[in-house]
Formats: structure tokens, sequence, C-alpha cells
């Protein structure tokens, strides 16, 4: 199964890679990649410690993902009833529209739209003279998922498709089987409140907003894709609107946050220091070692 | 003098208009207090709410899907209900261990003797954990019934069960939904001989053909993945049916072809003495554990002494393994004579019943002595009912079975091998061979974890994978038809589905209650969309046996608690005034109240 999973990673690797070419050519345009040869190295220096914040918080949501999930059952409250007392059957009513196009369309929206979303900021942020929205872009994220971390471990929720299988279906996984593999190796069927797809899909546009007198087609294929994204975790049954909801509000305290938090320059930023001083002294062990052979 | 006196007057008449007031006063306030107290203490009427407990559709839809549609019909008739979804082996620990529930739906493990209603329904185990008794049922009329039919063999025996069985029905401790068909993708390219036994016995893997030498690697895929976490034999939250464990763990005797037929022993007599039931067993030679110690009558022994009491007196009250306890609380001495012979005794048990008790796996002494002390959490003992045997994770299971542990990724796969010292390949008898081929058909078997039943046929189509061990629903059945190597197997199951009650909650403490609860289940319905016609609606736990009543063979709807209402349709009125007959009240918004 091992294999499965990589090759579903490699396919999502490379339609995003193509993409994000795709984008970077007409909404950042080769100006800008031009304007910034020769810098390459020094701003990937600057924001490498960024990026290595958010695959550490990712890496340690997979490593605990599984003591999480046990503590949910230990401390969380299960809130499913609670969730669909609140909202119905507003989400079966969404599926009553449901065809095959339709389900295929949300389905490569769902996974594929929404990693393109994610990507392509920091792509189009790591050009920009200031690396400051990129450093915004990296916080945001962590954020969001350090916030919908201890959501996770608070409270516990099944989707729609789980809880009311006679009337919503598992529409990406009867569509597309295999997909499963990797829906289920990124997160747990009880962590549907708040929907970090929603969350992180808000933020993207939120941040585009701001960045949209810079990049004016960015906010023009953000919005649409994230409200595709909003609607595709409904539509395909995995999320209720609750969770829309509350991924809204989370993306909106996580892009807040971001913000206040983020350094107005590299100089300031203690993540950026930090990550040039490790850089450094492993530049310089390398160096040493190097040197005495 | 006449001021004095009207001095006197006025004061007096006050005093009196003031006390008879005050009396007056205090006479109305008080009768008013009273009133109210009265008032008070009469308990307001509140709705009836009934939480009802299942597992989310990603580990079994059948079981949501017979929840909402039950959820649905008590919301008809006024009951407030909660359905609550709670994790496959959450849910076995929540309801099964910590028998926190009002109504759970769930489906039961597979049976092979009627006495399973004994530890099911006997009011005596309503303290036990496991499926012993849940419900925490007292009748005394079947527990003497139950009792009775465990000394009782033939046709004797059979009637007795025929009664058990209508009184389960009138009372409705549990009711009864479905038989669902056990539906399964085979491909019989790389190894055949799938049909000689139901796939889901463990036997089914060891009568198997190798249909190309180099066909080394069984690959079986299974949507549950407690294997992959947990292979203890005796774990309530882990085990489903036991095939995996049942290979791995071998038995003195395997029931098949129906009868219980000697496996690790070689032959056994029964014989009575003085009211009681013994047998004297004899081992076959050259057994052997799969490290190579030799298994004596003491493994035997210990194993059934410490499954009566897993933490071998040690404690106030024994604690037994929940699984195999209608099987082991037949047994009441096991004595292990030299290295192969054991006599076991029996009370008031028919050898017919006796022989269930056999049929329980073998666990190694030195291994599981140790397991006896109270459950740990780093170092502090964590609970005073539960001894380590009950949740260690028996991470490398030591068995004499004809499968042995290989290795295992937790949550992705298991890979077992041939056990080559087993004494189907070493020594088999005579007739064994047939059966189960003298050399084991494949050098290893790696059990992968699959994400759904789609997945499974995708992957069997794919030749990723041979078989499913895990049943699958019927929406599966188009792709099976689709594929070309994937094969449709289905069988008939024992494992039906339930919606349990705990007795001893209002208003599920009334039988009467409980009997329309049965009434809005729309059984026929339910195996039509749920099962998608793949199931058979049943009236009774033994029905597909031959130790079915007569009277309760499913005729178009249930005999004795037949579906109100038409066509799907729940005659909510019609549920409403027999409510109402059997005294209960509804508020002016059609709420059931509480009594």
């Amino acid at each position: 199964m091992r294999v499965a999973l990589l090759s579903l990673y490699l396919q999502l690797a490379l339609v995003i890679g193509v993409l994000v070419v795709v984008g970077s050519l007409l909404i950042v345009g080769r100006g800008r990649f031009r304007h910034i040869q020769g810098e390459y190295r020094r701003r990937f220096r600057r924001i490498a410690p960024h990026l290595a914040l958010v695959g550490l918080v990712l890496f340690l949501s997979t490593l605990l993902r599984r003591v999480g999930t046990e503590v949910s059952w230990l401390v969380g409250r299960n809130i499913t009833g609670t969730i669909h007392a609140i909202e119905g059957d507003l989400v079966a009513w969404m599926q009553t529209f449901a065809t095959v196009e339709l389900t295929w369309f949300f389905t490569l929206i769902y996974i594929f739209g929404y990693a393109f979303l994610l990507v392509f900021p920091l792509v189009a942020y790591f050009v920009l003279p200031d690396l400051r929205m990129f450093r915004v872009t990296t916080l945001a994220y962590t954020f969001n998922y350090a916030i919908g971390l201890v959501c996770y471990t608070l409270f516990i929720a099944f989707g729609p498709r789980n809880f009311m299988p006679d009337e919503v279906e598992s529409l990406m996984y009867v569509a597309w089987p295999q997909i499963e593999l990797l829906t289920t190796h990124i997160n747990v069927n009880t962590n549907v409140f708040p929907s970090l797809h929603t969350s992180l899909a808000v933020t993207v546009v939120l941040l585009a907003w701001a960045t949209r007198r810079t990049y004016p087609r960015w906010l023009a294929v953000a919005t649409p894709l994230a409200v595709g994204v909003l609607i595709a975790t409904m539509y395909l049954g995995i999320h209720w609107a609750t969770d829309v909801v509350g991924g809204t509000v989370l993306a909106v305290v996580a892009v807040w946050l971001a913000q206040r938090f983020a350094a107005d320059t590299g100089e300031e930023s203690p993540i950026t220091r930090l990550g040039l001083a490790a850089i450094a002294s492993v530049e310089s062990t390398i160096r040493r070692l190097h040197g005495s052979q | 003098m006449s001021e004095t006196g009207e001095e006197h007057g006025r004061p007096m008449r006050r005093r009196a208009v003031l006390s008879s007031a005050s009396l007056a006063v205090a006479g109305s306030m008080s009768g008013c207090l009273r009133r109210m107290r009265t008032l008070m203490d009469a308990e307001t009427p509140e709705q009836v709410t009934i939480e009802i407990k299942t597992v989310p559709s990603d580990d079994d839809t059948a079981a949501t899907q017979i929840a909402r549609h039950l959820e649905g019909n008590l919301d008809k008739i006024g009951v407030h209900t909660d359905l609550v979804l709670v994790r496959e082996d959450e849910f076995h620990r929540e309801v099964l261990i910590n028998r926190d529930f009002d109504i759970f739906v769930g489906q039961y493990p597979p049976y092979d003797d009627p006495d399973f209603l004994r530890p099911l329904l006997h009011s005596r185990f309503g303290n036990e954990q496991g499926w012993q008794n849940p419900f925490d049922y007292t009748d005394l009329t079947l527990d003497e019934a139950l009792e009775d039919q465990r000394g009782n063999a033939g046709d004797e025996r059979r009637g007795i069960v025929g009664d058990i069985q209508m009184d389960i029905s009138r009372d409705q401790p549990f009711t009864v939904v479905a038989m669902p068909d056990e539906i399964r993708a085979v491909s019989h390219d790389r190894f055949d001989g799938w049909r000689r036994f139901p796939l889901g016995n463990p036997l089914s893997f060891l009568s198997l053909d190798r249909m190309d030498e180099s066909n080394t690697s069984l690959r079986v895929g299974m949507t549950d993945d407690r294997v992959t976490q947990n292979l203890n034999p005796i774990s309530v939250e882990f085990r489903r049916r036991g095939t995996i464990t049942g290979l791995l763990y071998d038995s003195l005797a395997r029931r098949y072809d129906g009868a219980v037929r000697p496996w690790l022993a070689d032959e056994w007599e029964f014989r009575n003495e003085g009211g009681t039931t013994i047998a004297s067993i004899t081992l076959r030679g050259g057994l052997q554990w799969h490290d190579g110690t030799a298994l004596t009558a003491d493994d035997v022994a210990f194993t059934y002494e410490f499954l009566e009491d897993t933490s071998l007196s040690q404690r106030d009250a024994p604690i037994p393994s929940p699984r195999f306890r209608g099987r082991t609380s037949l047994v009441t001495g096991v004595q292990a004579i030299g290295d192969r012979e054991v006599r076991m005794t029996f009370a008031e048990t028919s050898p017919e019943v006796a022989e269930r008790a056999l049929t329980v796996p073998l666990l190694p002494e030195w291994i599981w002595e140790g397991r006896s002390g109270g459950a740990e959490l780093g170092g502090v003992s964590a609970a005073e009912h539960i001894t380590e045997a009950l949740v260690t994770s028996n991470a490398e299971p030591l068995g004499a079975g004809p499968l042995q542990f290989e290795d295992s990724v937790a949550g992705e796969e298991l890979v077992l091998s041939p056990f080559e010292d087993h004494f189907l390949h070493t020594n088999p008898p005579e007739n064994y061979t047939d059966t189960f081929g003298a050399a084991p058909a494949f050098d290893e078997v790696v059990i992968s974890v699959v994400r759904s039943g789609d997945a499974a046929v995708q992957l069997l189509d794919d030749g990723a994978i041979d078989v499913t061990l895990s049943t699958l629903n019927a929406s599966v059945i188009p792709a099976i038809g689709q594929s070309e190597r994937a094969g449709l197997r289905v069988d008939r199951s024992r494992q039906f589905y339930l919606v349990g009650f705990n007795t001893q909650t209002g208003p599920l403490n009334n039988p009467h209650f409980r009997r329309i609860c049965a009434q809005i289940l729309d059984k026929e319905g339910i195996v039509d969309e749920v099962f998608d016609g793949f199931a058979r609606p049943i009236a009774s736990p033994l029905d597909g046996t031959r130790w079915l009543h007569d009277e309760l063979e499913w005729d178009g709807e249930d005999p004795v608690v037949p579906f109100l209402g038409t066509e799907g349709e729940l005659d909510v009125e019609h549920v409403r005034s027999q409510l109402t007959e059997q005294g209960f009240e509804f508020g002016a918004g059609g709420e059931l109240l509480r009594r």
C-alpha cells in the first residue's frame, strides 16, 4: 500500500508543479523572477526557517495524530449530534444536486485546487521585494494548524457522511476510492470541526486581498477557488456547514495573529534570525569537516 | 369603667380580629404552602430522552443506518433521541465494558451453539464485562431455562431452546434486526480452494491450493486495522470475529462441518459420575508452541484456569476473560494428568454442550502468567477490575496455531507465516489431508489494511491482493461484477444485528416499551434499504439454524413484534395509542412523557 500512497503523492506534486509554473507566468510574471536573480540564495536562507516551522507543525501533527486521537476520546466532547441538531440536513440537501460531473469537479478542487491554493502564495510572495508577506503566510498557516489541532483534541465530530450515510454519500470515495489512502494519511475522520480545508483556503483569500494591489489577478483566481473548496467540503459530505463557519472564524483569527506577530523586517524576525544562525553554524561545521580532511 | 371597658374592648376585639385574621392568614398560607409542596413534589413530567449509541458509517454503515432509522421513528413517537457515534473499539469499551448506554446498535459475533444465549441473558452475568448480559437483564424463568438447556441434549434440549426463544421475543431484552450476508471479493487465479469453508472461518486458510509454485505470498485485504494494533485473543475491543487470532492460536478441538472435531486433542471421552460430566482428553503427541517448546497438558490446565480468572486468584473477585466466557463458564475443574492427559469436569452440562468448551484458544503459561497483575498506566495501577491480560496488545503473539507471527506495522499490515511444526504438516491424521492438504499453500500471508470496500475491490482487480477478509457492503457488487479478476463470494452469516437495551433505565426497563421499540423497526425495509437485499429480516437470533422455533419463522413480518406501519411508513397514531394503553402519557406537543 506504500507504493500506492507514494504514487498518489507524486501525482499531486506533478499537478501542483504544473499549476504553479503556469500561475507564476500568468499571475506573477517573469519580470519579478528576473528581478530577483542572484538573490535566490539570500532569500531562501531567510525564509527557510519559516518553512521549517510549518513543516515542523505538520510533522508533529502526523507524529502525534494517533496519540492526539486517543487523548481526544479521553477528554474530548462528542459534538456530532449537537452539530446536526444545529444545522439539520443542509449537506444532504446539497447532495440532491449531485451529478457524476459535479462530483469529479469538486473532487479535483478539493484535492488539487486546495493544494495549489496553499502552495502558490509561497511562490508568489517569495519573489516580492519585501519578504514580510511570505512570513505572514507561513505564520498564518502555522497558527491555523496549531489551533486546529487543539480543537481536534477537544472535540470529537464525525462528518455528515459518517453520521447520516442514508442521506449523505461519501461521494469522493465512490468516485475515486484510492484517494482515501491519501486523505486518511493526512487526517482522521473524527477531526471534522473546524474544517481546516476551509480555514486555510479563507486564509489564502484574506492574504490575497491584502496583496490585491500587487497581485490583482491572484485575488481573482484565489477567491473562486476558495469558494469552490468550501462548497466541495460540504458537497462531498465530508464537512458540516458548521465546520465551514468554524473554519472561517479560525482563518480570521490566524491571519490576525500572523499579521500581529510577523516582524516588519527580516532583521527583526526572531524566526529568521534563529534560522540564519542555525544555517550559519551548519555551514561552518561542514567547512571545518571539509577543511580537516 | 366604660372607658377602660371600651379600651379593653377594642384591643380585645382587635386581638380577636387579629388573631382570627392571623389564624385565617396562617391557615390559608399553610394551605397555600401545602398546595405548593404537593405541586412541587409531584414530578413535573419531562420528555423521555434516549441516547442511541453506535459506530460511524466508516466502521459499519449498516449499524449507523439502522440506528438512524430507529432514531427517526423514536422521534416521531415523541421521544427526544440523541444519536451518538463512537469509533469501533471505543464503542466496545463504552457499551460492553463500561455499560454506558441507553440503546446500542451493533453486530453480535458469530456463535457456534445456542448456549451462547446463556452468558448473553442469564442474570448472573449482569455484572460481568464483554458480551455477558450487557443489557443487565433479569428474568427468573429465563434463567432457569438457560440453565436447563445446558444440562440437556437432543430433542429435550431443542424444546427448551425453543421456549427460550419465545421468552426472548416476548420480552425483548434486545431486538434482533437482520442476519446479513457476508459479501467478499475473491480471486482464484493464484490460490484456490476457498469454497471448502465459509471465508471468515480460520480453516478457510488451511484448505487452499497453490495454483503455481511461484505463488508464495497470499495477500489479504482488511478494512479493519485492529489486527495490526493488537493481537490479544482475549481483548474485547480489538477482536471482531477472531479469524486471525484463531489462526495464531489453536484449541483442543475445532467446530466444522457440523460437529466439534479433534484438533490438538486426539480424542476425548465423556462419562457421567453422579451428576457431574467428566471428559478425559488426550492430546496428540509432539505438539509444540511456535517457539519450539512442547505443548503439554499443563498448558491446557493453565489456559482454562486463566480464562476463568485472569488474576489467578490475586484479587478478591475473579476477573474472567470476557471472550469465550460462555464456554469457560461450563468448566468447573481442569486437571493435567501426565503430559498428554487432561481431566475436565463440568457441572450440570450435557456432553453435547460441554464440547463447546474444547474450542477455546490455548495460551502459553510462561507468557500469560505474568499478565495476571492489575493493568497499569505508566507504572501506576489503573483499575482494580482489569488485569494486564485483558488490555495487553500482545504485540508478538506466541501460540500453537497453524500460522505464526512474522511482522506488523501498526495501521498498515500484518505478516504471518505457516508454522512448519504444526501437527497438520508433521503428523496429520488420515482424513485430515483430504481437507487440509499436507503442505501449506503459501509461504506467507500478508494482511494489508485497505481504506474501504471500493478500494479493496480495486486492489483485487489490480492484482495487489487476492482476497478480502473483511465483509464488504453490497454497494461494491457492481464493481466486482465489472472486474475480471475479482469474483463475488457471498456466505450466510450468524452475525445478527441487534438493538440492545439497557433494561435498568426507564422507560427501557418496561418490557412493553421495549416491545414497542421493536415494533417501530421496519425490518423488511431495513433489509431492502440498508443491506440492498443482502440480508434476512429475523425474529429470533437462531434464525437460519435448526434450532429456530417454528413460530418465529419470518413470514413477511415479525410474528411476535410486527412493524406498526405499512409500506415503510410508521403509523404514529397506532403507536401512540399502544403506548397510552400501557399507561404512558403525551404532552401538548406530542412528546412522550416520563412517568
